[in-house]
């Protein structure tokens, strides 16, 4: 996404050339509005929010892993670079609170739930460079949470995890529409403060290998020459406050191919 | 000869579920979590827009503006928020 300050520049000029009336126009009453057939969710009241981001990555012959800078249309003389990419996971309170222990233990690990994993994994652990791509299935997934610290104050928790997704890797699914598959590890850093009841940090970072095609497309818009290609996931806590924090998660309105996006109990 | 048997069992087990044929994919070290973190995060300048307090109700944007008397930005998308994916 480019902002095109040339053009808004002409549109402030004429802006200001307006009479103030016209600038400021009376706004109709928003409670005559007609209400959206489709109103925008809210996050879970006491849930937890997380914000994902995407982008590719490459591995030299050393095996460090490290960002990859790819461009969309690759044969397109306007072709741009691929932008990291971002979405957002929503937790509800009770699968929130799952997530801490309530005696925590150094060394004790346990299980993240599945709802949780199929969620987390299917929506912002696959590679959406392309942008709108729906939620791929879980084939099969681990994540597990380990107390490495804890006191009165706070609880410090280790998150490793691995998943595959989607269709099974094979080397004829280059040509084949709708046959995106992945598999990805992840590790995280995760800090509950148990004064204040909330988590102060949730980073999470996945490296993946995805392969295949998105829905009809034959053809990914961003051109990789490796097959299967490496892309890279991250997450960090968001508190909400901001509008933009607030935005439902893609795969909440959109082509959520993997059922509902909150399990039947969860809110 | 069963133990070589089960031994082989256990190589083709390892490799059939790891990804079907593709490679695995590595554990990540811990040494390394920082620097992927920051690599994978937007890069500084990359995306702009971000920095940016978008409004996300019209009709809040609409009285934010006519109260701050300045013009409006819509920004939309096709598909999801142009927010989030882009």
């Amino acid at each position: 996404m480019r902002l095109r300050e040339r053009e808004l520049a002409g549109v402030v000029e004429a802006y200001e050339r307006l009479s103030k009336e016209e600038r400021l126009a009376p706004l109709p009453d928003p409670a005559a509005a007609t209400p959206p057939k489709r109103p925008v969710p809210a996050p879970p009241e006491g849930g937890l929010i997380l914000r994902g981001y995407c982008t590719y990555l490459k591995q030299d012959k050393t095996g460090r892993i490290d960002r990859a800078n790819q461009f969309y249309y690759l044969e397109n003389p306007d072709r741009w670079m691929a932008e990291t990419q971002s979405d957002l996971l929503w937790l509800t309170k009770s699968e929130r609170e799952s997530l801490i222990p309530a005696d925590p233990k150094v060394g004790e690990r346990r299980d993240v739930a599945d709802a949780i994993q199929k969620r987390f994994y299917g929506t912002i652990g696959i590679d959406y460079m392309e942008g709108s791509v729906n939620s791929l299935p879980v084939r099969e997934s681990t994540m597990t949470l380990t107390v490495e610290a804890a006191d009165d104050k706070k609880i410090a928790l280790r998150l490793d995890g691995y998943a595959a997704l989607g269709k099974p890797f094979d080397e004829k699914l280059r040509k084949e529409a709708n046959s995106r598959g992945c598999e990805l590890r992840v590790v995280g850093r995760v800090r509950y403060d148990r004064a204040k009841r909330t988590f102060s940090r949730f980073d999470v970072v996945g490296v993946g290998r995805g392969w295949g095609n998105k829905m009809d497309y034959v053809n990914r818009e961003v051109r990789i020459g490796d097959y299967p290609w490496l892309y890279g996931i991250a997450c960090e806590l968001v508190t909400g406050d901001a509008p933009q924090d607030r935005i439902p998660p893609y795969n909440m309105l959109h082509y959520n191919s993997t059922g509902p996006y909150f399990a039947a109990e969860g809110r | 000869m069963p133990a070589k048997i089960a031994i082989g069992l256990l190589v083709v087990l390892a490799i059939s579920t790891a990804s079907g044929g593709a490679e695995p994919i590595a554990k990540i070290p811990d040494a390394d979590f920082d620097r992927l973190l920051k690599a994978i995060k937007p890069q500084p300048d990359e995306s702009p827009w971000r920095e940016i307090p978008w409004l996300t109700d019209v009709t809040e944007a609409r009285r934010k503006a006519s109260a701050e008397d300045k013009p409006i930005v819509i920004l939309t998308a096709a598909d999801g928020s142009p927010l989030s994916r882009t």
